[in-house]
């Protein structure tokens, strides 16, 4: 036999140690294969054995390869955990031997501290909102489109509706029934806002809500939507009401009071207008000496009656804001000469001193209202002659500036009466007030004097002030600023009444007013018609050129507006007509002149201010 | 019980003629696939044994007495005196699937005194884990399960499988025993190494391998297996596959039936779940053949008359040679009053230790005793 036929190791061994091989029988041809095939088999799973080793050596040095870079990863990871946890954790003791283990363990440990804290937190809100639930205050959130995100349940049960329907609704929605144009309707504001707002539940009766709202801001400080906190004020609104209407209800009362007694004055004062009037016409005529005293004292006592009816129609017209300050041209030199005359009279008539004096640098013209500066130093001094029993009494005026066009004038009037005292002092000017009620007794007077003089000084821009002490004197004093007249030197006005040759028609019911009116118009030689009532009148008209009707405003059968109004639009007459009002108070002046009028004197008149207003109409021309 | 013993060898004849005048009740006849295939051996048998059920299994190598053969047939006539027999036969392709052919065997078997199920399955067609599952599903808990599944010589073919007729592929044999006389004890046992990393399994479907750790599972076979990756699928028996469980005695070990080079896949003999953890084993040489010895050992029956041995055809390709050394030492142990027979398979079916709902094993010498009791 030739070539090799078994295993390497098999061939040589038999070459070796069998004689006569290659040649061998066929018996032992079986089992040699049989060896060979062991020989090859084991030789294979050497081989099997070395693949499979080396394999799975280099697959574990891989593994292995990998798993140190997933260790050195890890510890890196290790490294910035503890760097991220000493952040996190500040007050944390030194992270830096724990393991990855020990790490997971702090911030395991951490984390539940968390959310015990948050679980807190959110008890804590729990509570707020309990809170805000049992006082009635509903909450909720809205989104910065303006919808509601969150509704507690208290808002919803305000609104009558659910908290799930509620979610996603605008404040438009929230309207309950009322206009849009409500300027008062609920509104989601973004901005910490308080409003009141009527609310229609569910269309029924209205409901009044005070409403909060305050901006919600995210974790970056931006604005990200608003919460609002509505309380039902329906009760407290309801209340509110009823005390304005209370109030319109009592204003309304004083309101009529102060009507009341400004035509109470009026009234009072036509009859004590027709004695002053009777008696200054009676003083005109042949006397004996016993008539011209009784005319004197009856004279006095008119007078005080007057001055007593005018200061609470000064009060009444005062309080209602009905007093306007005129402005006339007049000189104060001239004018506190003649005024300090009868002043001193009464002074030294109770044996007091008297004296005046005037600042050189006062201007010797000014506009302002001089009838009303009057009435304050004539009630102050009055008042100095009233409360003063020996001394002296004395007017001081003095300058504190000037501008080109005005002068700062200081009014000082000083006695040395009885003084008020510190803790009355403020007292005093109140109305119907006197240092005490005894005062009344003692000296007389009404109280009302010193208010009306505040007041009015209040309305020329300054103020009254009062400086006394107890049994040694008092001064009031106060500056006022006036105008320099424009031109200084004007003619001074003499009255030398005289209406020779005018016809004029004079319309009024009132028997004394007629009577005085057409006393006077005659004493000026005009030639006077007298109608009763406004049909007359315009029935006189009709066939009379007249050159002025004077015309009494509230009259029988026909009243003067309606008569005006008829002249002027059925007669289509231009004659002047100057209406007559009584009342201060009603706004019958503007009424006459909205009528047609061209102008009116207040009763009681004054004798030169009537005789001005006809003489400008009939002559200026 | 009696039992006759008798040798055919392929395209020769008898080898021991057995005894016309023994009248058994079952028959199993273990052989090579190609004398199966051409020696019409079920009417030879049947010439012989006129009475009786008789079982054919094709194999990858015949256990008879203490030897182990190729190319022969196993005979083994038994006469239980004690034990009903009964004999049901399946068709793989008749059931919906592997699961519902072992529940339509064990339904048909089940009944009154049922000890013990033996079965024998085709080798390539079925899913040995589905129909062993399948069987379980409704059986009672004492019931015994064990047997195995056909092979062709380690070829991965064809297998065949027949009752009372001449074989064939696609067949599931199951033979129940019923009454109290009769003795069944059981044992399995492997004595493969764990080698290498341990793997997870990245995609499978049912027993059809494509990934482990990602990577293509035949091109790691491949690797492994160096120059022996040419012998695929035969030689992937060297390196079975043990899914790890969570304790030692729920390993599983799973042979490969067979390989698609195309899709790059393995298909294995037992299914492969998604995720499991596996790890290749290795042959060491002493530790199988202790492995048969420990088999018996977990058998616990000093005195029995029959042993049925199921060895896996892995064991074969690497003990070679040397492979009647795992029989003798199961011989040696349960001693010469015993008739031995058995065949190498491509799935040993047996319950796992400690518990009698049956697996399917790969790669163990599993043993069932059978003895009749007075």
């Amino acid at each position: 036999m030739t070539g090799k036929k078994y295993h390497r190791l098999l061939e040589r061994q038999l070459k070796k140690f069998l004689p006569g091989y290659p040649e061998v029988s066929e018996e032992w041809e079986a089992l040699l294969s049989a060896i060979s095939n062991s020989y090859e088999h084991s030789d294979n799973d050497r081989v099997l054995m070395e693949t499979a080793m080396r394999e799975s050596s280099d697959e574990l040095m891989a593994k292995k390869e990998a798993v140190n870079q997933m260790l050195a990863r890890q510890s890196h990871v290790l490294e910035t955990l503890k760097e991220a946890a000493s952040t996190l954790f500040p007050d944390r003791p030194s992270l830096e031997n724990e393991d990855l283990l020990q790490l997971a363990d702090v911030v395991q440990e951490e984390i539940q501290k968390r959310e015990i804290a948050e679980t807190r937190k959110a008890q804590s809100d729990q509570r707020l909102l309990d809170i805000i639930e049992s006082l009635n205050l509903g909450m909720a959130r809205y989104d910065l489109d303006g919808r509601l995100t969150q509704v507690e349940p208290r808002f919803a049960d305000i609104f009558g509706r659910s908290e799930a329907d509620m979610i996603g609704l605008h404040a438009s929605d929230l309207s309950g029934g009322l206009g849009s144009e409500d300027q008062s309707r609920i509104q989601f504001y973004f901005t910490s806002n308080v409003f009141e707002s009527p609310y229609r539940k569910n269309g029924e009766e209205l409901m009044w809500l005070l409403c909060t709202t305050a901006p919600l801001f995210d974790d970056a400080g931006c604005v990200e939507g608003g919460v609002i906190v509505v309380f039902d004020i329906t009760s407290r609104k309801k209340l509110e009401q009823e005390m304005i209407e209370a109030r319109k209800a009592a204003e309304a009362g004083l309101e009529l009071r102060k009507t009341i007694l400004a035509n109470v004055s009026h009234e009072l004062r036509t009859p004590v207008n027709a004695i002053v009037g009777m008696s200054a016409l009676l003083a005109s005529t042949e006397l004996n000496e016993q008539q011209r005293d009784y005319l004197k004292t009856m004279r006095f006592s008119s007078d005080g009656l007057l001055v007593l009816i005018d200061d609470l129609l000064d009060v009444s017209r005062i309080e209602a804001g009905k007093v306007e300050l005129e402005e006339i041209e007049f000189s104060i030199r001239e004018n506190f000469s003649e005024l300090t005359k009868a002043l001193r009279l009464r002074a030294e008539e109770k044996g007091l001193l008297f004296d005046w004096k005037i600042d050189e640098r006062i201007a010797s013209r000014h506009q302002g209202d001089v009838h009303r500066l009057n009435q304050i130093i004539t009630n102050l001094i009055g008042n100095a002659i009233k409360f003063t029993r020996e001394g002296r009494v004395g007017l001081e005026i003095t300058f504190a500036s000037e501008t080109n066009d005005a002068q700062e004038i200081r009014f000082s009037v000083i006695d040395t009466g009885i003084g008020i005292a510190s803790e009355r002092q403020a007292a005093v000017f109140h109305a119907f007030a006197q240092e005490d009620s005894s005062t009344t007794r003692k000296y007389g007077g009404t109280g009302l004097g010193l208010s009306i003089s505040k007041r009015i000084v209040e309305m020329m821009g300054g103020q009254l002030i009062l400086t006394s002490e107890k049994n040694v004197g008092t001064t009031f004093s106060f500056q006022i600023q006036l105008k320099k007249a424009s031109s200084e030197a004007l003619a001074v006005k003499t009255f030398n009444p005289d209406l020779k040759g005018a016809s004029i028609l004079l319309v009024e019911d009132n028997k004394v007013n007629q009577f005085l009116a057409n006393a006077l118009l005659n004493s000026w030689k005009a030639n006077v018609d007298i109608s009763e009532d406004g049909q007359d009148a315009i029935d006189r008209l009709k066939e009379k050129q007249y050159d002025l009707v004077l015309m009494d405003l509230q009259m029988p059968i026909m009243d003067g507006f309606e008569a005006t109004e008829h002249i002027r639009e059925v007669l289509n007459s231009k004659v002047p007509i100057v209406g007559l009002p009584a009342n201060a108070l009603n706004g019958e002046r503007e009424r006459s002149l909205e009528k047609g009028m061209d102008d009116y004197v207040s009763k009681p008149f004054q004798p030169e201010m009537l005789y001005e207003k006809i003489h400008g109409f009939i002559f200026r021309s | 019980m009696k039992v006759q013993q008798s040798l055919w060898r392929e395209g020769k004849g008898w080898a021991s003629a057995p005894s016309m005048a023994f009248q058994p009740n079952i028959v199993f006849a273990f052989g090579a696939i190609d004398a199966l295939a051409n020696d019409t051996l079920y009417s030879e048998i049947r010439k012989v044994y006129p009475e009786g059920d008789i079982v054919l299994v094709s194999t990858a190598g015949e256990i008879h007495g203490d030897e182990v053969n190729d190319h022969t047939v196993s005979i083994t006539a038994c006469h239980f005196e004690k034990t009903a027999i009964k004999v049901v036969e399946g068709n793989v392709s008749d059931c919906a699937n592997s699961f519902e052919c072992g529940r339509s065997i064990s339904q048909r078997l089940n009944g009154a005194g049922l000890r013990h199920i033996l079965v024998f399955s085709d080798g390539i067609s079925v899913n040995g884990d589905d129909l062993v599952r399948g069987i379980n599903d409704d059986l009672p808990s004492e019931v015994v399960v064990t047997g195995g599944l056909a092979a062709d010589a380690g070829r991965f073919t064809k297998t065949l499988v027949g009752a009372n007729a001449e074989p064939q592929s696609n067949r599931i044999v199951a033979i129940g025993f019923y009454g109290d006389k009769l003795k069944i004890t059981h044992g399995s046992h492997g004595g493969w190494d764990l080698f290498g990393p341990v793997r997870t399994v990245t995609k499978a479907v049912d027993n059809v391998l494509y990934e482990l750790d990602g990577e293509n599972a035949l091109e790691i076979y491949k690797r492994y297996l160096g120059p022996r990756a040419a012998e695929l699928p035969g030689s992937a028996l060297l390196f079975p596959l043990c899914i790890l469980g969570g304790d030692q005695e729920s390993q599983l070990v799973r042979t490969i039936l067979s390989v698609d080079d195309a899709a790059g896949t393995l298909r294995f003999a037992g299914n492969i779940p998604m995720g499991a953890q596996v790890q290749f084993m290795m042959a060491n040489f002493d530790r199988l053949v202790d492995g048969a010895a420990k088999a018996a050992e977990q058998s616990a029956d000093q005195s029995p008359e029959l042993v049925i041995m199921v060895s896996c055809v892995g064991r074969k390709v690497v003990l070679d040679q040397r492979i009647e050394e795992e029989v003798e030492s199961v011989c040696q142990y349960f001693g010469s009053n015993a008739a031995y027979t058995g065949f190498y398979s491509n799935g040993e079916i047996s319950p796992q230790l400690g518990s009698t709902k049956c697996s399917l094993h790969n790669q163990t010498m599993t043993i069932t005793t059978y003895h009749e009791v007075e």
